[in-house]
């Protein structure tokens, strides 16, 4: 995994891929890789804490570095004249300092954050006296939302595989449990023991079929369901204090799907 | 047919959040949005592939079995969709374009999206109207198993063995579920992007 170099404030990103993009050069704060294929449902739920405690505490933490350091400039630029300030700046042409958090498996990282700051371009910030805690708060709420949707995606993938697995060899038996002819006949699993769609993990593990899912079922995986199912109620309460992003998205969504249709529509010229 | 040669490439996407405002004469400025940060890390793992250009199919999240799929991704990508910017620079190296989704079923969606559009204007602006989210939840869900199924089968029965496809989808679908058993499933690395920085500030000094 290639890391990626970000500066808030202070911070440019970035190897862009095109010329394009490298003259464009963001200033970004905190790109996040997740490495997905190395992300087994017990690393995902290391990750889930991970983050939880991660970027709460570090994050803010980091903010505050980055934010005491622009008082301490902004206190430094005051005390001092301009052009001896710009001469302080340019001193500091050059100066920079990295950081880099990597949650790792085995070597391989799952998560990495590089941050890379300028001190220049933070006495340069704190000339103009712009304090980023709020702009920093709707970040990480965005942050949280968005490794929500994908660790819930990524745990119901893991786990529906592992319980089809398991349903599979219930199916190669001699005698196919009456539990799991009726699955079979609701239209839950498939001949393979795989879940079909309309079946989720809530009805199985708290549902009508707990009890028997319960019995059947090896005493692991029910509590790795059950970790689970709590993980992503908990990630459902993070995802859901934004009423309005649903609304947000439909509004991208229907622009998107307007110009596609207009364009479907549209005569030829000539 | 012999699918095990067939590879996959599985992009997930957020929606272009900001990407239809993001209007900058067709070129990349990946300083205005935490999208366009998305798309330069998207970018930059896909070039890291080296796929074989000439044998890689692109199925593209909202692309519309249509006939006019070159022109609706290059009037997308005039109007600032990133997403469809870098389609267009992975087809002039050589990639295809395939027509991916029902047009009945982006139909209803766009129906679907109208309607709670409609009563979310018409409601209380602080509160919204809970019932129509949750009447539009319920029913873009199942749109969305059945778009799910549509397209699964079109990249069943369009890419051809020795082929590589890379398909665009948001992170609310469930297509790699159903495409997991038929073929090998790579996932290009998630990248979570923060909001630009550099956006908000440009924001705060206007």
């Amino acid at each position: 995994m290639k890391p990626m170099r970000l500066k808030p404030s202070l911070l440019r990103a970035c190897q862009p891929a095109s010329p394009a993009l490298r003259r464009a050069c963001p200033i970004v704060f905190s790109p996040i890789y997740l490495n997905a294929d190395k992300i087994s449902t017990e690393k995902l739920l290391a990750l889930y804490h991970f983050a939880n405690l991660f970027f709460p505490q570090m994050g803010p933490g980091l903010v505050q570095t980055i934010m005491d350091m622009e008082k301490h400039g902004e206190r430094l630029s005051a005390g001092i004249s301009p052009q001896e300030r710009q001469r302080l700046i340019g001193k500091m042409k050059g100066l920079s300092m990295d950081i880099q958090y990597a949650l790792k498996d085995e070597g391989q990282k799952m998560l990495e954050i590089s941050i890379h700051i300028v001190p220049g371009e933070v006495l340069e910030r704190a000339q103009h006296g712009k304090l980023d805690l709020a702009q920093y708060r709707q970040l990480r709420a965005d942050l949280n939302k968005l490794m929500v949707s994908l660790i819930e995606k990524e745990i119901r993938r893991r786990f529906t595989g592992k319980v089809g697995e398991f349903f599979q060899t219930l199916l190669q038996g001699k005698r196919v449990p009456s539990f799991i002819t009726q699955l079979l006949d609701m239209g839950w699993i498939n001949r393979k023991g795989q879940l079909l769609e309309d079946a989720s993990i809530d009805d199985l593990l708290s549902g009508k079929y707990r009890g028997q899912f319960a019995r059947l079922m090896p005493e692991e995986l029910i509590q790795e369901g059950m970790q689970i199912r709590e993980t992503i109620k908990t990630c459902f309460a993070v995802g859901a204090d934004d009423p309005d992003s649903l609304i947000q998205d439909a509004r991208k969504r229907h622009a998107l799907l307007e110009i596609t249709i207009q364009e479907t529509r549209r005569t030829p010229p000539g | 047919m012999n699918t095990n040669l067939r590879k996959l490439f599985y992009v997930p996407i957020l929606h272009a959040r900001e990407a239809s405002e993001n209007k900058q004469g067709g070129e990349f400025n990946a300083g205005q949005s935490a999208v366009g940060e998305m798309w330069a890390g998207i970018t930059a793992k896909i070039e890291e592939l080296n796929l074989p250009w000439n044998k890689t199919r692109i199925y593209q999240d909202g692309l519309p079995v249509s006939g006019k799929e070159m022109e609706i991704v290059t009037r997308l990508a005039e109007n600032g969709s990133l997403n469809h910017l870098l389609i267009l620079n992975l087809l002039m190296q050589g990639a295809k374009l395939e027509g991916t989704e029902n047009m009945d079923f982006l139909m209803r969606e766009y129906d679907l999206l109208n309607i709670l559009l409609m009563k979310q204007a018409g409601a209380d602006m602080s509160a919204g109207d809970p019932g129509a989210k949750a009447e539009y939840q319920a029913k873009s869900r199942g749109l969305l198993a059945q778009r799910d199924e549509f397209i699964a089968n079109r990249i069943k029965t369009t890419l051809q063995e020795g082929e590589v496809s890379l398909v665009f989808m948001g992170v609310m679908h469930r297509l790699d579920k159903i495409l997991e058993k038929d073929f090998p499933i790579s996932y290009v690395i998630y990248r979570i992007p923060f909001r630009s920085v550099g956006a908000i500030y440009n924001t705060a000094l206007k």
